[in-house]
């Protein structure tokens, strides 16, 4: 779907703003923010220069979309002072943002799904209250088009955006910013949804903006992307800026993360490879538009890793693994037993765990404590002729809460209130009870900070060594690689290789793209 | 301290602000409305706030899995019709077919929006003007008379104890409703999907299944509603209490139940009904029409919404983040019901 940008269509595009190269655009200093009782930021500063690349990292809590929210007029500081060119500046809203040339690009998409990609690129536009004339249609339509190039993606512009993939949605959202002439371009983890290919392309669409002079602020968790990309580098710690604006060139990935967890962090020892029984075997597995003929066994104990770019049928394969999607033709068997495709409450019962690629939108339940996402998995087991156990609830996974560090450390708390590295090992919580024989994760760390990813990991390997059967579908390799026992590698809807995790990451994009090495 | 301040907090922010409106109410009208603290009025508040008060349980669970049931009214109206026509077989066995008519009508409402997955709002338009006319075919648009009996007017005239029927009806259907919400799987359940359905349906929860019992059980508190206000009016009445399940929506939005599910509480559907019934009552007291008492309730309901909006919308993932739209309240594939 998507092709090489066209560096023609982008200039065309985008007009210079060579004046403002190496000048300070944006700056926040001393930045405060409390919300209740929770201290978001403490003292933040950092400064976009214009032509410059500027990574934000730190871990999960540790303030970085308050900041962000701070720099788009989403929220006010307590204390602190936000400054657009040198001059002391109040933003009311977000739009005031945008209309000053401070674009946001969110982690969580803010696509309109039933919308059509022309009318979402125009939203903006929309917004503010212009009316756009029919005579206008055309000339939007061909800006569109061109945005759409630069960004090198080739859908149809009536297309509605419930149509297009995770990845594709967040190119749309890239284009909708080329459309508009911003300064500043703020991009909260816009490489998560992405699989290597989009990756570069998002790289080049960047490249290019910032060779134009425009200041470009980018949070990642993936210090490849920052080392790769970024000119600069602030690292949050507890809401402080523990590196404020500092030359990329002059930092090691360790001082990175340093920085960040403020402690050397640990990779999980490996284990030697389990050779106990099929627990998950599919046989001739076939899903219409997705993948077919996959035939695999997950032993006790056994990490298997999926991986495929978007389209590869990887996704779809550890879906359908799940019960989360309905069987096309073959069979799913747990210990010899068929399992019904696309049930998910059966699935559970004969115990299979299931992670969600996307925890907030088919994960979690906003609104509910901690202690009831985490036990939504085990009511059934938890009931007794229709009453809910509450005291065994308590008991048993206040305990697990705990165990995977999970702050704050009240059961009690709104899952809302906490943040995504926490809320995804609650969900982790939700299906690591000792009671499953296979947990099929998707993305089981997306988005997650360095320290969370590490818990996430460990309790997941132990798990495995204590009988778990896990599928681990992901498009972070390094996480396939440091989970799995073997990896299934697709491509083009077929089991395109089998490898070990020891094989270098060359060979697996060898197979994941079929290109010769 | 700084404990007895945090606890003050949580209650600040979990008490619903129609608290603070009904203690209002209640001290004003106790010094501007002449008798309004009289224990034969004070009884009488009681009684009338049952019906309401069981129909807003009903409503309340359906709400909390991000539903609502408009054909109540109906509902409680057929059980009327159906238990005057049935009167022969003997006064238990007539409420008992009534009840079970209420029954049916929440068993197609819970099909209907389950199974076929039709949006509550159409499906329970739907049954509010099918079982109004349902009702009127059945006595030829006529209301009818009960013969008089002493054991047909018990539940709305009778008393246990010190309290009268009614109120005690109510407030067993308060406790169960508590009941189902905090010590049940299948209350739990209402909640997750109020929350998330999608959510729901990935963890492994039966939605189909929970979603058919919620308007099920919604319709088990409409018809002990049912019993009283049969009794009460001793006659079956196609026409019985049109605005009744309107009356319990606002009961449980003043009460502080979000209307997109996931979120409310049994004191919340309490307050909600006092803040209804006396407000209606007060103005009443004060000789103000029953008219101008509709507008009232009208201008409650929608103030608590925009009061409940004003104090953040909490339990949604917009905190400060564009969602990508309200996930939809559909119930997927792959599960079949009971």
């Amino acid at each position: 779907m998507t092709s090489t940008p066209t560096t023609d269509a982008l200039s065309a595009l985008i007009t210079s703003h060579e004046s403002q190269r190496g000048q300070t655009i944006l700056s926040v200093s001393h930045a405060s923010k409390r919300f209740g009782t929770t201290q978001a930021l403490a003292d933040a500063s950092l400064q976009l220069r214009g032509g410059e690349v500027h990574a934000l990292l730190g871990e999960n809590g540790a303030g970085k979309s308050t900041l962000i929210k701070i720099l788009v007029g989403g929220i006010r500081p307590d204390t602190g002072e936000v400054r657009i060119d040198g001059q002391p500046a109040q933003l009311h809203d977000v739009p005031d943002a945008i209309g000053r040339g401070i674009l946001p690009i969110y982690q969580q998409l803010s696509l309109m799904p039933h919308l059509s990609v022309l009318e979402n690129l125009l939203a903006f536009e929309l917004a503010r209250g212009r009316a756009l004339a029919w005579s206008d249609t055309r000339r939007h339509a061909e800006r569109a088009r061109q945005a759409l190039a630069a960004v090198g993606l080739d859908v149809d512009l009536g297309a509605p955006i419930a149509q297009l993939s995770l990845a594709q949605r967040q190119l749309v959202e890239i284009a909708r910013s080329v459309i508009r002439d911003c300064r500043v371009l703020l991009l909260d983890e816009p490489t998560t949804s992405l699989t290597g290919n989009e990756i570069q392309v998002l790289f080049r669409v960047l490249e290019t903006m910032r060779a134009e002079g425009r200041a470009i602020l980018f949070i990642s968790h993936r210090l490849d992307e920052v080392e790769h990309l970024a000119d600069r580098i602030t690292v949050l710690r507890d809401g402080r800026s523990i590196l404020e604006s500092v030359k990329a060139s002059g930092l090691s990935r360790r001082d990175m993360v340093e920085a960040m967890v403020g402690h050397q962090v640990q990779q999980p020892a490996r284990r030697a490879a389990p050779a106990g029984p099929a627990v998950l075997s599919a046989r001739s597995l076939a899903v219409p538009g997705g993948f077919r003929d996959v035939d695999l066994d997950v032993r006790r104990g056994e990490v298997l890793g999926i991986v495929g770019l978007i389209g590869s049928g990887a996704t779809e394969l550890a879906q359908v693994l799940a019960g989360d999607r309905p069987i096309g033709s073959g069979t799913v068997e747990l210990e010899g037993r068929a399992l019904r495709g696309g049930d998910r409450a059966a699935a559970l019962r004969a115990g299979v765990g299931y992670i969600p690629a996307d925890r907030d939108r088919d994960g979690l339940f906003p609104g509910q404590s901690v202690l009831h996402n985490a036990s939504a998995s085990s009511l059934w087991r938890l009931a007794r002729r229709g009453w809910l156990r509450v005291g065994l609830e308590r008991k048993e996974f206040s305990g697990r809460l705990h165990e995977l560090r999970i702050t704050p450390a009240d059961p009690d708390a709104d899952i809302t209130a906490l943040s995504g590295g926490n809320r995804q090992k609650a969900l982790v919580a939700r299906n690591l009870t000792g009671t499953a024989r296979v947990l099929v994760a998707l993305e089981p760390t997306r988005g997650v900070d360095i320290a969370a990813r590490q818990e996430i990991h460990q309790a997941i390997l132990a798990a495995a060594s204590e009988g778990l059967a896990v599928v681990v579908a992901s498009s972070d390799l390094d996480e396939v690689m440091a989970l799995s026992d073997r990896v299934i590698v697709m491509r083009s809807g077929r089991m395109a290789a089998e490898v070990q995790p020891d094989a270098g990451v060359g060979e697996i994009v060898h197979h994941l793209t079929g290109a010769r090495r | 301290m700084t404990h007895a301040v945090d606890s003050l907090r949580r209650f600040r922010a979990d008490a619903p602000p129609a608290l603070y409106l009904l203690v209002v109410l209640v001290a004003g009208l106790t010094i501007f409305a002449p008798g309004f603290a009289s224990a034969h009025n004070v009884s009488n508040v009681g009684r009338t706030a049952a019906v309401l008060a069981l129909v807003a349980c009903g409503q309340a669970v359906v709400i909390v899995t991000r539903g609502l049931d408009l054909s109540m009214a109906s509902a409680v109206a057929l059980m009327s019709v159906v238990t005057v026509l049935e009167i022969d077989r003997g006064i238990i066995p007539a409420f008992a077919l009534g009840a079970l008519a209420v029954l049916a009508v929440g068993a197609v409402n819970g099909l209907l929006i389950a199974r076929f997955e039709i949006p509550p709002f159409l499906t329970t338009l739907g049954t509010l003007t099918a079982v109004h006319g349902l009702s009127s075919v059945l006595v030829a648009g006529i209301p009818v008379e009960a013969p008089p009996s002493g054991a047909f007017s018990w539940p709305s005239n009778g008393s246990v104890g010190p309290l009268s029927a009614p109120i005690v009806l109510a407030l067993v259907g308060f406790v169960v409703l508590g009941v189902l919400f905090r010590r049940t799987t299948i209350g739990r359940i209402w909640f997750l999907i109020g929350s998330n359905p999608e959510a729901a349906r990935a963890a492994g929860l039966r939605v189909r299944r929970a979603t058919f019992l919620a308007y099920v059980t919604a319709a088990a508190f409409v018809a002990a509603a049912g019993l009283i206000l049969t009794s009460r009016v001793h006659s079956g009445q196609p026409d019985l209490d049109p605005t009744l399940a309107f009356e319990a929506i606002a009961a449980c939005a003043i009460g502080g139940l979000s209307l997109s599910g996931g979120r409310g509480r049994v004191s919340g559907v309490i307050i909600g009904v006092l803040v209804v019934t006396v407000s209606a009552n007060g103005l009443l007291l004060l000789n103000v029409s029953s008219d101008v008492q509709l507008i009232v309730v009208g201008v409650l309901t929608v103030a608590s919404v925009l009061g409940a909006g004003a104090t953040g919308r909490r339990g949604r993932w917009s905190v400060g983040r564009p969602s990508v739209g309200q996930t939809p309240a559909t119930t997927p594939a792959g599960e079949k019901l009971p």
